[in-house]
């Protein structure tokens, strides 16, 4: 190993961090004695030791993928079932092969009338977007009195 | 560093005994520089144990003997690079593990790592790449060529550095 150049300062703060180190307690596990018992029980096999990574660290930090992991979960669910005008619900929904319709009749829960129109017209089977695109034609089914839906 | 050769040659074939006498010389250093570069005892544990094996399983690849020490060095210092670039925060890890209060060090009196407490904040207070050219520096003895050859650096550049961060301990400690 070859030698550095140090200015005066610079020796004095190494000098100092030496000097600091010198209570240095090596771990137990690390003392000659033990790492020759080591390296006879593993030296040989050629295997190497497995460590936890997580060793030292706080036991939060173990979770924190699991918890990241449900909020994107949850957050998908809310974006695609509690947001009906979103593009999730728009899209998502009929791309997963469920009846759009069926779901956005759910929606209009709060049109108590209307809904019963359509189920009892049975206007909305396969009509995919029929609720949401065709709102004029709907209202036309609407009992006087209801809300207008679109 | 003066190495028994004799040592060397029978730890190359497989003498866990000459390899732990070896090993007795240089590894409160050893363990000084994978303390100060990680700032934990159980990754110190870990760090030293993988260097230990890796060395014991490639001795035959050394061809000087007194390169011994250097040698381990550079095997520990590539583990304490990869150590450091797995934690996920380097600054946390580093700052509890020198707490007063967190760390099991402190708790042994007997075992006051830094006994200055101005010198550990001013060593804790670099970032961790300077922490690794200071330690490498202090404790394995290298320059500025062989620290920038292990952490793929310029010798210039880890020169610079290593300046900066002495001087930015020296400021800390005025």
């Amino acid at each position: 190993m070859g030698r550095e150049d140090f200015t005066n300062e610079e020796k004095e703060i190494i000098d100092k961090i030496r000097q600091s180190s010198s209570n240095y307690k090596v771990p137990k596990e690390l003392e000659a004695e033990n790492i020759v018992n080591m390296l006879n029980a593993k030296g040989n096999n050629m295997e190497y030791v497995k460590y936890d990574n997580n060793r030292g660290k706080k036991p939060y930090k173990k979770f924190i993928p699991i918890i990241a992991l449900g909020a994107a979960v949850a957050v998908a669910i809310i974006a695609v079932f509690a947001i009906p005008h979103s593009n999730a619900y728009q899209r998502v929904i009929p791309s997963l092969g469920i009846n759009q319709p069926a779901m956005t009749l759910a929606y209009a829960a709060d049109y108590k009338e209307i809904r019963d129109v359509l189920n009892a017209a049975n206007m909305i089977r396969g009509d995919k977007g029929s609720y949401i695109d065709g709102g004029e034609w709907l209202e036309d089914f609407a009992p006087n009195g209801s809300e207008k839906v679109m | 560093m003066q190495v028994n050769t004799e040592l060397v040659r029978r730890a190359k074939n497989g003498d866990t005994q000459a390899f732990g006498q070896l090993y007795e010389l240089i590894y409160k250093e050893l363990c000084k520089y994978a303390f100060y570069c990680l700032g934990n005892d159980e990754d110190v544990k870990d760090v030293v144990s993988e260097t230990v094996l890796d060395a014991f399983r490639s001795i035959k690849s050394l061809k000087d003997p007194n390169a011994f020490g250097a040698w381990m060095f550079r095997i520990l210092s590539a583990k304490c690079k990869r150590k450091l670039a797995s934690y996920v925060d380097k600054t946390l890890e580093f700052n509890e593990a020198f707490d007063l209060q967190a760390s099991p060090v402190r708790q042994d009196p007997a075992n006051e790592v830094v006994n200055d407490v101005a010198l550990e904040r001013a060593f804790k207070a670099l970032n961790p790449i300077d922490r690794q050219i200071v330690s490498m520096s202090t404790f394995a003895g290298f320059n500025s060529k062989e620290i920038g050859e292990l952490l793929g650096m310029n010798k210039n550049t880890v020169r610079t550095r290593l300046s900066r961060a002495l001087e930015s301990m020296r400021t800390y400690l005025r």
